[in-house]
Protein backbone atom coordinates (compact mmCIF):
# COMPACT_ATOMS: atom_id res chain seq x y z
CA UNK A 1 0.00 0.00 0.00
CA UNK A 2 2.65 2.09 0.94
CA UNK A 3 4.09 1.86 -2.76
CA UNK A 4 0.40 3.17 -4.23
CA UNK A 5 0.12 6.43 -1.97
CA UNK A 6 3.40 7.58 -1.05
CA UNK A 7 4.19 9.54 -4.43
CA UNK A 8 1.65 11.88 -4.39
CA UNK A 9 2.53 12.27 -0.33
CA UNK A 10 5.78 12.80 -0.57
CA UNK A 11 6.02 15.57 -2.34
CA UNK A 12 3.57 17.57 -0.21
CA UNK A 13 5.74 16.52 2.95
CA UNK A 14 8.42 17.57 1.56
CA UNK A 15 7.17 20.84 1.38
CA UNK A 16 5.87 20.76 4.78
CA UNK A 17 9.53 19.83 5.78
CA UNK A 18 10.56 23.52 4.32
CA UNK A 19 8.16 25.28 6.66
CA UNK A 20 9.62 27.23 9.59
CA UNK A 21 12.41 25.71 11.71
CA UNK A 22 11.35 21.70 10.69
CA UNK A 23 14.64 19.31 10.62
CA UNK A 24 12.95 16.32 9.72
CA UNK A 25 9.72 14.50 9.55
CA UNK A 26 8.49 10.81 9.85
CA UNK A 27 4.83 9.55 8.22
CA UNK A 28 3.41 6.43 9.65
CA UNK A 29 0.31 4.42 9.10
CA UNK A 30 -0.37 2.06 11.79
CA UNK A 31 2.97 0.72 12.96
CA UNK A 32 4.16 1.04 9.44
CA UNK A 33 6.50 3.92 8.29
CA UNK A 34 5.27 5.53 5.05
CA UNK A 35 7.70 8.26 4.30
CA UNK A 36 10.86 8.72 6.03
CA UNK A 37 12.12 12.08 6.18
CA UNK A 38 14.20 12.38 9.40
CA UNK A 39 18.22 12.91 9.54
CA UNK A 40 18.48 9.25 11.26
CA UNK A 41 19.13 5.86 10.47
CA UNK A 42 16.28 3.69 9.72
CA UNK A 43 16.32 1.56 12.61
CA UNK A 44 15.88 4.68 15.49
CA UNK A 45 13.24 5.96 13.23
CA UNK A 46 11.58 2.73 13.24
CA UNK A 47 11.86 2.36 17.40
CA UNK A 48 10.86 5.81 17.46
CA UNK A 49 7.72 5.03 15.80
CA UNK A 50 7.05 1.95 18.26
CA UNK A 51 7.92 3.88 21.08
CA UNK A 52 5.39 6.81 20.69
CA UNK A 53 2.82 4.15 19.47
CA UNK A 54 3.53 2.43 23.09
CA UNK A 55 3.00 5.84 25.11
CA UNK A 56 -0.72 6.39 23.22
CA UNK A 57 -1.48 2.80 24.34
CA UNK A 58 -0.21 3.67 28.23
CA UNK A 59 -2.88 6.34 28.65
CA UNK A 60 -5.69 3.99 26.48
CA UNK A 61 -4.84 1.27 28.69
CA UNK A 62 -6.21 2.84 31.73
CA UNK A 63 -10.36 4.10 29.79
CA UNK A 64 -10.99 5.71 26.96
CA UNK A 65 -8.42 8.05 26.97
CA UNK A 66 -6.98 9.04 23.63
CA UNK A 67 -4.00 10.88 23.46
CA UNK A 68 -4.12 12.54 19.97
CA UNK A 69 -0.73 14.79 20.81
CA UNK A 70 2.39 14.27 22.26
CA UNK A 71 5.05 17.11 22.42
CA UNK A 72 8.68 16.79 23.91
CA UNK A 73 11.31 19.57 24.39
CA UNK A 74 15.10 18.48 24.40
CA UNK A 75 18.36 19.78 24.20
CA UNK A 76 18.24 21.97 21.09
CA UNK A 77 14.96 20.37 19.33
CA UNK A 78 11.37 19.58 20.21
CA UNK A 79 9.56 16.45 18.91
CA UNK A 80 5.93 16.59 18.10
CA UNK A 81 3.49 13.32 17.34
CA UNK A 82 0.14 13.78 15.83
CA UNK A 83 -2.39 11.07 14.99
CA UNK A 84 -4.96 11.31 13.49
CA UNK A 85 -7.44 7.78 12.64
CA UNK A 86 -4.67 5.45 11.72
CA UNK A 87 -2.23 7.77 10.59
CA UNK A 88 1.15 9.30 12.67
CA UNK A 89 3.43 12.34 11.93
CA UNK A 90 6.36 12.76 14.03
CA UNK A 91 7.60 16.21 12.94
CA UNK A 92 11.56 17.84 14.65
CA UNK A 93 11.39 21.68 15.16
CA UNK A 94 13.84 23.85 16.29
CA UNK A 95 11.50 27.15 17.59
CA UNK A 96 9.40 26.11 20.72
CA UNK A 97 7.30 29.12 19.22
CA UNK A 98 6.37 27.38 15.71
CA UNK A 99 4.51 24.18 17.31
CA UNK A 100 0.91 25.58 17.25
CA UNK A 101 1.05 26.00 13.60
CA UNK A 102 3.03 23.19 12.96
CA UNK A 103 -0.01 21.15 14.32
CA UNK A 104 -2.37 22.37 12.50
CA UNK A 105 -0.87 21.73 9.45
CA UNK A 106 0.11 18.84 10.40
CA UNK A 107 -3.58 17.75 11.25
CA UNK A 108 -4.41 18.74 7.64
CA UNK A 109 -1.82 17.12 6.16
CA UNK A 110 -2.94 14.05 7.99
CA UNK A 111 -6.92 14.66 7.23
CA UNK A 112 -5.62 14.01 3.48
CA UNK A 113 -3.59 11.25 3.94
CA UNK A 114 -6.05 9.36 6.04
CA UNK A 115 -8.80 9.93 2.95
CA UNK A 116 -5.63 8.89 0.42
CA UNK A 117 -5.67 5.41 2.53
CA UNK A 118 -8.89 5.03 3.06
CA UNK A 119 -9.43 5.35 -0.77
CA UNK A 120 -7.01 2.58 -1.81
CA UNK A 121 -8.64 0.06 1.30
CA UNK A 122 -12.00 0.73 0.60
CA UNK A 123 -12.73 1.72 -2.90
CA UNK A 124 -15.81 3.67 -3.52
CA UNK A 125 -18.63 1.14 -5.17
CA UNK A 126 -19.54 3.94 -7.49
CA UNK A 127 -16.00 3.79 -9.03
CA UNK A 128 -16.57 0.44 -9.20
CA UNK A 129 -19.71 0.64 -10.78
CA UNK A 130 -19.12 2.99 -13.05
CA UNK A 131 -15.87 1.92 -14.73
CA UNK A 132 -17.63 -1.38 -15.78
CA UNK A 133 -20.34 1.08 -17.37
CA UNK A 134 -17.86 2.81 -19.27
CA UNK A 135 -18.31 2.03 -23.00
CA UNK A 136 -15.63 3.62 -25.25
CA UNK A 137 -17.28 5.84 -27.96
CA UNK A 138 -17.58 4.23 -31.46
CA UNK A 139 -16.47 5.63 -34.97
CA UNK A 140 -18.28 8.85 -35.70
CA UNK A 141 -21.25 9.03 -37.94
CA UNK A 142 -21.00 10.53 -41.51
CA UNK A 143 -22.01 13.64 -39.94
CA UNK A 144 -19.24 13.52 -37.48
CA UNK A 145 -20.92 12.41 -33.85
CA UNK A 146 -20.81 10.02 -32.27
CA UNK A 147 -23.42 7.15 -32.85
CA UNK A 148 -26.22 7.59 -30.60
CA UNK A 149 -27.83 4.15 -31.04
CA UNK A 150 -25.59 2.24 -29.17
CA UNK A 151 -24.32 3.81 -26.10
CA UNK A 152 -25.56 5.38 -23.51
CA UNK A 153 -24.52 9.04 -24.16
CA UNK A 154 -27.48 10.46 -25.83
CA UNK A 155 -26.25 13.76 -27.88
CA UNK A 156 -28.59 16.00 -29.04
CA UNK A 157 -27.19 17.70 -32.23
CA UNK A 158 -26.77 21.39 -31.91
CA UNK A 159 -28.88 22.10 -35.19
CA UNK A 160 -31.57 19.01 -36.10
CA UNK B 1 0.42 67.68 25.28
CA UNK B 2 -2.10 69.03 26.82
CA UNK B 3 -5.35 70.21 25.98
CA UNK B 4 -4.84 73.94 26.24
CA UNK B 5 -2.34 73.59 23.90
CA UNK B 6 -4.58 72.60 21.07
CA UNK B 7 -7.48 74.84 22.47
CA UNK B 8 -5.64 77.56 21.59
CA UNK B 9 -4.62 77.07 18.26
CA UNK B 10 -8.77 76.89 17.35
CA UNK B 11 -8.55 72.92 17.51
CA UNK B 12 -11.11 71.30 19.37
CA UNK B 13 -10.53 68.11 21.10
CA UNK B 14 -13.08 65.53 22.62
CA UNK B 15 -13.53 65.48 26.17
CA UNK B 16 -10.48 64.23 28.28
CA UNK B 17 -11.21 60.50 28.69
CA UNK B 18 -11.38 59.91 25.24
CA UNK B 19 -7.17 59.95 25.12
CA UNK B 20 -6.95 58.51 28.91
CA UNK B 21 -5.12 55.11 28.35
CA UNK B 22 -7.08 51.91 30.12
CA UNK B 23 -4.90 48.99 30.78
CA UNK B 24 -6.76 46.36 28.83
CA UNK B 25 -6.89 42.86 27.98
CA UNK B 26 -4.51 42.05 24.66
CA UNK B 27 -7.01 39.71 23.36
CA UNK B 28 -10.45 40.90 23.99
CA UNK B 29 -10.38 44.22 24.88
CA UNK B 30 -12.36 43.32 28.38
CA UNK B 31 -11.62 45.29 31.54
CA UNK B 32 -9.85 43.21 33.82
CA UNK B 33 -12.72 42.50 35.91
CA UNK B 34 -14.08 40.62 32.81
CA UNK B 35 -11.26 38.75 32.18
CA UNK B 36 -11.54 34.85 32.64
CA UNK B 37 -8.61 33.50 33.81
CA UNK B 38 -7.55 29.81 32.62
CA UNK B 39 -9.12 27.09 34.37
CA UNK B 40 -5.43 25.82 35.15
CA UNK B 41 -4.39 23.88 37.66
CA UNK B 42 -0.63 24.50 38.55
CA UNK B 43 2.01 22.27 40.16
CA UNK B 44 5.66 22.34 41.28
CA UNK B 45 8.30 19.47 40.86
CA UNK B 46 11.04 19.36 43.61
CA UNK B 47 13.09 16.62 45.25
CA UNK B 48 11.31 14.17 43.30
CA UNK B 49 7.45 15.31 43.99
CA UNK B 50 4.85 16.86 43.50
CA UNK B 51 3.11 19.53 44.99
CA UNK B 52 -0.57 21.43 44.59
CA UNK B 53 -2.71 24.01 45.82
CA UNK B 54 -5.52 21.97 44.11
CA UNK B 55 -5.90 19.17 46.59
CA UNK B 56 -4.42 15.46 47.12
CA UNK B 57 -6.60 13.77 44.49
CA UNK B 58 -5.31 16.53 41.48
CA UNK B 59 -1.87 15.94 42.58
CA UNK B 60 -2.38 12.28 42.12
CA UNK B 61 -3.68 12.22 38.99
CA UNK B 62 -1.21 14.44 37.64
CA UNK B 63 1.69 12.72 39.33
CA UNK B 64 0.29 9.66 37.48
CA UNK B 65 0.10 11.29 34.00
CA UNK B 66 3.38 13.22 34.38
CA UNK B 67 5.48 9.90 35.24
CA UNK B 68 3.99 8.38 32.28
CA UNK B 69 4.91 11.20 29.87
CA UNK B 70 8.24 11.44 31.39
CA UNK B 71 9.05 8.22 31.15
CA UNK B 72 8.15 8.36 27.41
CA UNK B 73 9.73 11.15 26.78
CA UNK B 74 13.10 9.63 27.58
CA UNK B 75 12.37 6.45 25.60
CA UNK B 76 11.76 8.60 22.62
CA UNK B 77 14.76 10.69 23.44
CA UNK B 78 17.00 7.34 24.09
CA UNK B 79 15.66 6.55 20.33
CA UNK B 80 17.34 9.49 19.11
CA UNK B 81 19.86 9.83 21.07
CA UNK B 82 18.80 13.39 22.46
CA UNK B 83 18.88 12.80 25.80
CA UNK B 84 16.17 13.70 28.61
CA UNK B 85 12.95 15.95 27.58
CA UNK B 86 13.53 19.06 29.93
CA UNK B 87 8.92 19.87 28.85
CA UNK B 88 6.95 17.71 27.90
CA UNK B 89 2.84 18.17 26.76
CA UNK B 90 0.05 15.47 26.02
CA UNK B 91 -3.54 16.73 25.12
CA UNK B 92 -6.53 14.81 24.27
CA UNK B 93 -9.68 16.21 22.57
CA UNK B 94 -10.55 18.21 25.97
CA UNK B 95 -7.77 18.07 27.76
CA UNK B 96 -4.24 19.06 27.90
CA UNK B 97 -1.24 18.01 30.64
CA UNK B 98 2.52 19.10 30.44
CA UNK B 99 5.56 19.64 32.40
CA UNK B 100 8.66 21.82 32.68
CA UNK B 101 11.86 21.79 34.19
CA UNK B 102 14.19 24.81 34.51
CA UNK B 103 17.06 25.60 34.43
CA UNK B 104 18.76 23.72 36.74
CA UNK B 105 18.34 20.11 35.17
CA UNK B 106 16.39 17.50 34.04
CA UNK B 107 16.72 15.21 36.56
CA UNK B 108 14.03 13.55 38.35
CA UNK B 109 14.93 15.92 41.64
CA UNK B 110 15.56 19.07 40.02
CA UNK B 111 12.88 21.60 40.45
CA UNK B 112 10.56 22.14 37.91
CA UNK B 113 6.55 23.02 37.26
CA UNK B 114 3.71 21.50 35.30
CA UNK B 115 -0.14 22.35 34.71
CA UNK B 116 -3.17 20.78 33.56
CA UNK B 117 -6.58 21.81 32.04
CA UNK B 118 -9.32 20.22 30.49
CA UNK B 119 -9.86 21.91 27.56
CA UNK B 120 -7.53 21.92 24.57
CA UNK B 121 -5.09 25.06 24.37
CA UNK B 122 -2.47 26.24 22.55
CA UNK B 123 0.69 24.29 23.16
CA UNK B 124 3.17 27.21 23.39
CA UNK B 125 0.98 29.40 25.35
CA UNK B 126 0.87 26.41 28.41
CA UNK B 127 4.63 26.02 28.40
CA UNK B 128 5.07 29.76 28.28
CA UNK B 129 2.83 29.85 31.31
CA UNK B 130 4.61 26.86 33.03
CA UNK B 131 8.07 28.53 32.52
CA UNK B 132 6.90 31.80 33.65
CA UNK B 133 6.64 29.92 37.36
CA UNK B 134 10.30 29.77 37.59
CA UNK B 135 10.51 33.40 38.41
Amino acid sequence: MAASITPSLRSALERLKHAGSVNGMLLCWRRQILINLLPFEEFRCERLLQSVHDARAHFASGGDRDVATFWFGYEGVFVLALFQGECLLITLHTHASEVDFLRRVGLTFLDDTQLLVQALLQPSPDDETSRDETQPLGEPGVDGLPPQSSGLTKVIPRHA
Amino acid sequence: MGGLFWQRRGICLPSQPFFETKEQHPYFLMSDSEVLPLPLQLFTLKDGQVASDSGQEAVNNYAADFQGLRHFGLKIGECLELGPPWCGTLQEVDFTLNFAYFDAGTDAQDPGAGALIGERIALFELLTRVNSMEA
